[in-house]
């Protein structure tokens, strides 16, 4: 870069007239082609690592993501060994939230469950992201034909509301695909999410697109002879991803609430499997006569926090990305 | 604009068709015969089976039965009937009011509690009011909709008794203040959220810096350069979500017993009813678009700069 002494007003000068040098010439020659998408993510990096947000997100992250890999660290107790000996037992050592229904440990199920709403999570967003990016860069880019029939499927998709599809698709393979197991399971779900959600991401990546690929240095791209498809990889996308990375954190949250309140309908994982979303599902007739609540509020505490550490990743993102909304 | 109004109901029809026979073509693939269900495990003989399977025209292709679907739904015919025998239009006029009535005065919270507490934050952006609401409403955010709903359910409804803790057939709208707020709450974040952060960005634009220094008075300013430029995308926000705040009354429609189009749509979905779920499907698709229309139009209106042509 230029230096920033040569910015000073010289003695005599009447009206302030930009340095030469702020017109950095010399810069523009020293630009090195694949250092400008760099830059961008790098000063988002400098600006996310000072936010407060980003580092409590990060721990939340952190915790659930050791939690998903190792369970036991957190507990020794089985999650599916229940004895109705112990139904309702009050905590004791090595159980600190004492027992369900079942007669289960409620910690030792809420810490195996995140594995399953993490996975949805995760899972979901992925390839809803995936889905709407390639939809959403292909209508943007190409225009025409392919953005008609792009944007005209993603209006059906999107007309359709998110938690109603996801019902009649889930009972529909339900009937279909009766014992399946853990990650058979978790795929439905995320089949079913990522089937009726890609529109948001098209539309977003779509608009986005379309905004980028007008400006200059991607006509500076075409000039030095890139080609459509390298213009569109290497300079357009990367410079309309911000909005998409934005939701797709928020996105990874409200997956993980929709997982659960699938389950609480009964269509989410199996009740075989332990999941945040089966346990609050299990816990809501204990609710309706206000006893034993802490079967219901350790599992729904963990997945609030769960998907609050998402939130704030996407809010100290947006910030990063989008530092004019910071400053004023 | 009437021409663009137009040419945005065109735009519908596809958008109509091809919802519904997504959905129809879901149902459709469900496996075993949806006759055994209605007639229960009775022996029944070939003659009934053959005139039911004809009066639902089940031995059809798919797509012919499609067709016979949207000729009875665009003729609102009265022998249009579910798996039950019972009229699907009938099902559904006697559910949707309940529905219509929630989510409206879900839509009415959200708008009222939001604009106000989002605006208010915005103003004093970083005060102490604001960061309370910042962590308030990513609390609200965070916290599935059926254990807040659960949770007030049984605070107000059972403990204090405030309001009923269920809905049922009879309702009156004293009874879903509590199911329309439970509804409402996800919104409220997201609709304070959006406000504060619009408002907040409009006090430092150049127009409000215009209006300023020609010595208007702080409230105009703010009523009249910063609110209604703020409300903009807030506007899109809440009108876009009456769909959805349908939709998720699935849930609270469950947690109080609500007879309406949730209910009847889980009810469908569960039992393979294939006429009422795409019809539901249906009268949620085209409320959507026509609020999608409706907030396109209020955009004109709240932003000069927009015209329709």
């Amino acid at each position: 870069m230029y230096d920033k002494q040569s910015g000073d007003i010289r003695p005599g000068q009447e009206r302030f007239v930009a340095p030469l040098d702020e017109t950095p010439l010399r810069a523009i020659d020293e630009v090195d082609v694949d250092a400008v998408p760099e830059s961008q993510w790098k000063e988002a990096w400098k600006r996310l690592r000072k936010s407060p947000l980003f580092w409590l997100a990060s721990l939340i992250i952190l915790v659930l993501a050791v939690m998903v890999a190792f369970p036991t660290l957190f507990t020794s107790a089985d999650p599916k060994a229940a004895s109705l000996g112990n139904q309702f037992a009050p905590p004791s050592d090595g159980h600190p939230f004492g027992y369900n229904f079942q007669g289960a440990d409620i910690w030792a199920r809420t810490v195996y469950g995140a594995r399953a709403s993490v996975a949805v999570g995760l899972l979901a967003t992925l390839v809803t992201v995936l889905l709407g990016m390639i939809t959403g860069a292909l209508a943007g880019f190409y225009g025409g034909i392919a953005d008609t029939l792009i944007s005209r499927l993603s209006d059906i998709f999107f007309s359709i509301p998110l938690l109603l599809a996801c019902i009649v698709v889930i009972s529909v393979i339900n009937n279909v695909w009766e014992d399946r197991g853990f990650w058979a399971s978790v795929l439905v779900v995320v089949m079913a999410l990522a089937l009726f959600a890609w529109p948001q991401i098209t539309r977003q990546m779509r608009g986005a697109v379309l905004e980028v690929k007008n400006l200059e240095f991607v006509d500076a791209a075409t000039a030095i002879g890139a080609s459509k498809l390298t213009n569109l990889r290497r300079h357009i996308v990367p410079n309309a991803l911000s909005p998409v990375i934005v939701s797709a954190t928020i996105m990874l949250g409200v997956f993980i609430v929709s997982e659960s309140a699938l389950s609480f309908l009964g269509l989410g994982l199996p009740q075989s499997i332990v999941s945040w979303g089966n346990d609050l599902s299990d816990a809501q007739t204990l609710v309706r006569s206000g006893q034993h609540l802490v079967v219901m509020w350790v599992p729904a505490t963990a997945l609030a926090i769960t998907v609050l550490g998402f939130v704030l990743l996407g809010e100290a993102v947006r910030e990063a990305l989008d530092p004019k909304a910071r400053k004023s | 604009m009437w021409w663009y109004v137009a040419k945005r109901l065109l735009q519908t029809i596809p958008v109509f068709l091809g919802a519904t026979l997504i959905i129809y073509a879901l149902v459709f693939l469900r496996p075993g015969d949806p006759i055994n269900g209605l007639i229960g495990n009775k022996p029944v003989s070939d003659e009934v089976r053959q005139a039911i399977r004809d009066q639902y025209h089940m031995n059809d292709f798919f797509l012919v039965q499609w067709l016979y679907f949207i000729k009875d739904v665009l003729t609102f015919s009265p022998d249009f009937v579910g798996l039950d025998g019972q009229p699907v239009f009938q099902k559904i006029s006697n559910a949707l009011p309940v529905t219509a009535t929630l989510a409206v005065m879900a839509l009415a919270m959200d708008a009222v509690i939001g604009i106000v507490v989002g605006t208010i934050a915005g103003l004093r952006r970083n005060g102490v009011f604001d960061s309370i609401t910042l962590v308030i409403s990513l609390i609200l955010l965070s916290v599935p909709i059926f254990v807040v709903g659960f949770v007030l359910q049984f605070l107000f409804g059972v403990k204090f008794s405030i309001f009923s803790a269920t809905v049922g057939g009879d309702w009156s709208i004293g009874d879903l203040i509590l199911p329309a707020f439970v509804l409402a709450i996800a919104n409220i974040a997201t609709t304070t959220r959006l406000t504060r952060t619009s408002v907040a960005n409009n006090l430092s634009a150049d127009h409000v810096r215009t209006a300023r220094a020609k010595g208007l008075s702080n409230g105009l300013v703010i009523r009249n350069h910063v609110l209604r430029n703020s409300l903009v995308p807030v506007v899109t926000y809440i009108g876009i979500n009456l769909g959805s705040l349908m939709a998720g009354a699935i849930i609270t429609e469950g947690i109080f017993n609500v007879q309406g189009i949730g209910n009847l749509a889980f009810d469908a979905v569960s039992r393979g009813d294939a006429p009422v779920t795409v019809t539901v499907v249906a009268v949620m698709v085209m409320i959507y678009v026509f609020m999608s229309l409706i907030v396109d139009l209020l955009y004109a209106v709240l932003d000069p700069r927009i015209r329709y042509v």
